[in-house]
């Protein structure tokens, strides 16, 4: 009986020779694999004018127009109007590459603007430069992130018209940005909105790489006093000669029903601001609002938002948070002031007046000390200026290891000219900044 | 059935289904249409990149050097992120490794047949640094001395000394580690500062002095054996002031200059066993390269 099961066994082996059952498929699976990846190279390659595409890398950031054009010898023309690396991403060319894995993946093989948003704080901000293919919507390719975590953003390639790239991109806008921007080096970017059929000014901030405003106050023209302080935050994206909010600021400010869901740029103007005992040279941008208001923008010193400092009696700055036009200067502070361990702010502290500036350290033997020096400060609006009442005072030791007057070096960075303007980067987090040293301190709140 | 009838009768079953499985195999094999080994070779797309042109030229026919500078996924752990360096940084990096790390050794006596017989099969080049979830960054690696990873080409500089000393270190560094996967480490090398290692991911809690007073060049050198004798060799080779800051003992007064000459008389003997291990193992006088790689950066 077994030998009869053996033998009907071998039968139905024997049976499954038949060529049409061995190979389910027509093809392989590297030839399958070979035609997947054809396929993809075929439909990116294909459309006359490339492909657009409306990135956005991170829900809650900005986004970017973006055009693609895939060739067959594999590089990748890549059209963007992003300004950073002094313009080098406006017009690229890099390769690229399908990989066939459990997707097919489209690879961006050289670094590139894409690369330049990957590795936006520590590479941990969300942009990608490598995508998985998901599907073919109508003329549409849709592609999602490979390397996102969580929830991955999607990649949507449609084909582009003929003058996408003039009327969807805007390099001189995004220059002219970076202009304004850069007239101050410095972390947070202020500028003023005067409406010129209003007596109105809107103060703004704004990130030109992650591409978010925030207007942060309002005040008439013609006085700052009794500003509206405003808590508004949208991200934007360039489009052609606009700046186009993803969510329109509104409200009632100074008297004013106000509703913007973008501004338009007509062109850049040489201003001037006065600073530091002279005259600064400027951008301006003219412009109108989409509610039909002319306006004239300008970097300023001026943030109306910045004063709220003044709600906590005590900020610390590590040495690394001490920098000259915004790059650190963490070798040279150590170096300095030997056991260092941080700025300190002391602001009416535990509200019985006393105001101190100055540095708390380590000694070699563990113990702390401080080098403090005290102040009277006058502030208006985001202007700070400080009139020292004392000289340097040593508090905790009667062996300080550093020499005062390098604590000085450092307090003078930040007060020269009485021209300390504080600005409000996040909650609890602070720059002070002067213009005319162009020294940076982040301060944050240390009550929290 | 008893157990040892069932048990014999299980082994019968088993040889014969055996049996059946092995001639049904070898029997259907003879099925298929053609039994030639005619698989189509895979399709290798011709060189005709400008980059790739230079680099098969320079590297892979000279060296036998495979360089790879366009992102591969794969070529980097899962939990490190990096980008890949831009094109026009990528025959500069070359040159500055050609003249600083290949010239260097392949000036010295033995040095050209010893780079030849252990030089890393890949070079991979990432742009950024390799930005690790901790915050830290690691600046670069090497894997079973077959591939060397060099990070922040993008930054090719050779006009910023901080810059090419990072590389240089770096290079130098995991370099020799191919020397003591090849060979092992210099005998007797774990018994010079066998108190000094630190635990498991802790060695960057170290000053440059404490890890000077237990014996080592540098903290990361405390992290095991096989990084010390990388660092050290590393330091040698790229460190202007060696002898000064490791090598020369200090009039002292103190107890942690004390401690910090006790550091060097560990240096000492490790310096002593690496020469030697280097001049036994590969007839490369390791201090005829520090002597070239000091004059090209310093001439």
């Amino acid at each position: 009986m077994r030998n009869l099961l053996y033998i009907i066994a071998i039968i139905i082996l024997f049976a499954s020779c038949n060529d049409h059952d061995v190979n389910v498929f027509e093809r392989s699976a590297a030839d399958r694999a070979a035609d997947a990846i054809k396929n993809l190279k075929d439909e990116l390659t294909s459309p006359t004018f490339g492909w657009t595409v409306r990135y956005t890398p991170v829900s809650g950031y900005g986004s970017y127009y973006v055009n693609l054009k895939f060739n067959d010898e594999g590089y990748l023309r890549i059209q963007t109007d992003f300004g950073e690396e002094n313009g080098k991403f406006y017009d690229d060319t890099i390769t690229y590459r399908i990989d066939n894995s459990l997707n097919l993946e489209l690879v961006f093989e050289n670094y590139s603007f894409f690369s330049y948003l990957y590795e936006l704080d520590q590479a941990s901000y969300g942009a990608e430069f490598e995508f998985l293919y998901a599907n073919k919507t109508g003329s549409d390719l849709v592609f999602t992130s490979k390397s996102d975590i969580g929830a991955a953003s999607t990649f949507v390639l449609t084909p582009a018209a003929e003058d996408d790239v003039t009327t969807l991109l805007g390099p001189t806008l995004s220059k002219r940005l970076n202009q304004v921007a850069d007239d101050f080096v410095k972390f947070a970017s202020a500028v003023k909105m005067d409406y010129i059929n209003k007596d109105l000014t809107l103060f703004f901030s704004f990130d030109p790489v992650k591409r978010t405003i925030q207007a942060t106050s309002a005040s008439k023209k013609s006085t700052t006093a009794n500003p509206d302080i405003i808590d508004f935050s949208t991200p934007y994206t360039i489009k052609g000669d606009s700046i186009v909010f993803d969510s329109p600021l509104t409200g009632s400010f100074q008297g004013y029903d106000i509703s913007i869901k973008s501004i338009y740029i007509s062109s850049l103007t040489n201003t001037s601001i006065e600073a530091c005992g002279t005259t600064i040279a400027a951008n301006g941008l003219t412009g109108v609002t989409s509610q039909n208001d002319n306006f004239v923008m300008q970097t300023s010193l001026q943030d109306l938002n910045g004063g709220s400092f003044t709600a906590s009696d005590f900020y610390v700055a590590p040495p690394q948070n001490l920098r000259f036009k915004t790059e650190s200067r963490y070798t040279e502070i150590t170096q300095d002031l030997p056991g260092v361990l941080a700025m300190q702010i002391y602001y009416n502290y535990n509200g019985d007046g006393f105001y101190a500036m100055g540095f708390v350290f380590q000694k070699s033997d563990g113990s702390v000390y401080f080098v403090l020096r005290s102040f009277t400060p006058e502030l208006t609006d985001n202007k700070l200026t400080l009139t020292w009442t004392d000289d340097i005072q040593v508090y905790n030791t009667d062996t300080p290891e550093v020499d005062p007057a390098n604590v000085q070096k450092y307090l003078d960075y930040i007060t020269e000219n009485g021209s300390t303007y504080v600005y409000k980067l996040d909650q609890d987090l602070y720059e002070f900044y002067n213009p005319c040293s162009q020294w940076s301190y982040i301060f944050f709140n240390a009550r929290q | 059935m008893s157990a040892g009838l069932k048990q014999i009768h299980d082994n019968e079953m088993k040889r014969k289904l055996f049996y059946l499985v092995f001639v049904t195999c070898t029997v259907s094999s003879g099925c298929y249409p053609d039994e030639t080994l005619d698989t189509p070779e895979k399709n290798v797309e011709p060189i005709d990149d400008e980059l790739d042109r230079y680099i098969k030229e320079k590297f892979t026919d000279t060296y036998g050097i495979a360089v790879r500078y366009r992102f591969v996924d794969r070529y980097v752990e899962v939990n490190k992120r990096v980008t890949a360096p831009e094109r026009s940084v990528v025959i500069p990096m070359l040159d500055f490794l050609n003249y600083y790390w290949i010239d260097a050794f392949a000036s010295v006596p033995n040095g050209k047949k010893f780079f030849a017989n252990h030089v890393p099969a890949e070079i991979v080049l990432i742009g950024s640094p390799m930005y690790n979830n901790d915050g830290t960054v690691t600046l670069g690696t090497a894997d079973a001395g077959a591939r060397i990873t060099l990070t922040e080409v993008n930054k090719v500089d050779t006009t910023n000394l901080e810059w090419m000393l990072m590389q240089l270190h770096t290079i130098y560094h995991e370099f020799a580690h191919i020397v003591h996967q090849r060979y092992s480490l210099p005998p007797n090398f774990q018994e010079i500062s066998p108190t000094g290692y630190t635990s498991a991911g802790s060695w960057f809690v170290l000053t440059d002095e404490e890890a000077l007073e237990r014996g080592f060049v540098s903290p990361y050198a405390t992290s095991s054996f096989n990084e010390d004798f990388a660092e050290t060799v590393a330091f040698i080779l790229f460190d202007k002031n060696f002898y000064e800051t490791y090598m020369t003992d200090e009039n002292c007064d103190s107890e942690d200059c004390a401690a910090r000459n006790e550091g060097r008389g560990r240096l000492r003997q490790k310096y002593t066993s690496i020469l030697k291990h280097y001049q036994a193992h590969t007839g490369v006088d390791l201090l005829s390269v520090r002597e070239l790689v000091q004059e090209k950066l310093y001439p």
